[in-house]
């Protein structure tokens, strides 16, 4: 996939996991990276970005196995940005998917 | 690659950004090793997934870039004013734009800020630090024809107050201000006054087309101030290195307690007053006017290596003790 096709995707694909429920980083990337071909390092300045616009907040949670985990969470204006998100895609997939089938 | 080697890389990649934002991706990246290395994934394994360092660096300088906008976008809510802090260490400033008022004031938090109103009139704004450098230029003014005077662009720049580096600007036209800062000036504008208080050690250039300059000054170094047409008054303390006071055509008041190097004042045309102590260490050679009255009532030391010379096309020269 093209780089700049990704940058938004991602982002999207981000919201929406921790749509669902939060997740800490490394849970995060495998989840995407289990669907999707990326570089997994380019999530982490994502994150970090998204984190600085106020639509994720994260905190620190112990875990058995080692240490302690930043766990993710989505706020309402990551919420409200997922909705706008979303629907540009379904719009653009809807419209690509004309282009390609010819209609 | 190692983890180490890979953390390594990131944190030379990432050297010039802030520190918090370096810090919070390298320890991400860090606890992404740890989970790995607790499910049993290889270093070598994890940094291959990971990418290239240099291009999460390339990402994180982006993102950077474009939270600084966003965060001023929210400070304000409104798009068209910048406020930037800069955490990272700065010893040179470089200010070059078509037209803008600039003002710098001591920083209370130790920290640069730029703080810039109505800069949507100028093209291709850049604000940025590089090598130690804070840079804030842009290209053509938008409407320069158009540009009311109450909708100037302005840029203000706190400067922390144990700055000791060179502040350097240049205005196609605008005014320049100062207050309380030290280390060198450089300043010049196409048109514009330039006023400084409050300001010492250090190399001090003033230069405007037309406008008129004021100083306030501690100790200078040297000292150049010139105007193509306009008044220049200069209170200083102490100029320590070689100064020259010229204006093409405009009135010169010079007030100084002590002068360690040659001084020259001259205008084009217009009177020139120097107050100085009357014992002052320096030669004082004879007033001249092309036109005008000459009064000296210093003494100053015949024998003294530097030389005090003043000048004026036309109109009185007066040499008064303090």
């Amino acid at each position: 996939m093209s780089i700049q096709l990704k940058k938004g995707t991602l982002e999207l694909c981000v919201l929406s996991l921790l749509s669902r429920t939060d997740m800490y980083g490394f849970e995060l990337v495998g989840a995407i990276s289990a669907q999707i071909q990326i570089s997994e390092g380019t999530i982490y300045p994502l994150l970090k970005r998204i984190k600085d616009e106020g639509y994720v907040t994260t905190y620190l949670q112990e875990s058995q196995e080692g240490p302690s985990r930043k766990y993710y969470s989505i706020t309402d204006d990551g919420r409200s940005t997922l909705q706008t998100l979303e629907a540009e895609w379904h719009s653009m997939v809807t419209g690509i998917n004309k282009i390609l089938g010819g209609n | 690659m190692t983890k180490q080697a890979f953390i390594h890389e990131l944190e030379t990649a990432l050297a010039h950004i802030q520190k918090e934002t370096r810090e919070e991706i390298i320890s991400d990246i860090s606890e992404h090793f740890s989970e790995g290395a607790t499910q049993g994934i290889s270093e070598d394994e994890i940094c291959q997934k990971l990418g290239q360092p240099s291009s999460i660096a390339a990402q994180v300088l982006e993102a950077y870039k474009e939270s600084q906008y966003s965060n001023e976008a929210k400070n304000y809510g409104n798009k068209e004013d910048i406020d930037i802090n800069f955490n990272e260490t700065i010893f040179h400033v470089d200010i070059d734009l078509p037209v803008s008022d600039v003002h710098f004031t001591p920083s209370p938090n130790g920290h640069f800020r730029v703080v810039m109103k109505r800069h949507h009139r100028l093209k291709n704004l850049d604000v940025s630090v590089k090598n130690g450098i804070l840079g804030v230029s842009a290209k053509k003014p938008f409407l320069l024809l158009h540009l009311p005077t109450k909708n100037k662009c302005e840029a203000t720049i706190y400067v922390p107050t144990g700055f000791a580096g060179e502040i350097k600007v240049k205005l196609g036209a605008g005014k320049i201000s100062a207050h309380g800062t030290h280390g060198h000036l450089n300043f010049r504008t196409g048109a514009g006054n330039i006023a400084i208080d409050e300001c010492s050690h250090g190399n001090v250039t003033l230069n405007t087309g037309a406008g008129n300059v004021d100083l306030i000054a501690g100790e200078t170094q040297e000292l150049k101030i010139n105007t193509g047409a306009g008044e220049i008054k200069a209170k200083i303390a102490k100029v320590s290195g070689e100064s020259k006071i010229s204006t093409g055509a405009g009135s010169i008041k010079v007030t100084a307690i002590d002068v360690a190097e040659n001084m020259k004042i001259s205008s084009g045309m217009g009177e020139i007053k120097v107050h100085l102590p009357r014992d002052i260490h320096c030669h004082i050679a004879t007033p001249k006017s092309g036109m005008g009255s000459v009064y000296n009532e210093i003494v100053g030391n015949p024998n003294a290596q530097h030389v005090l010379k003043t000048s004026t096309g036309m109109g009185s020269v007066q040499l008064l003790a303090l």
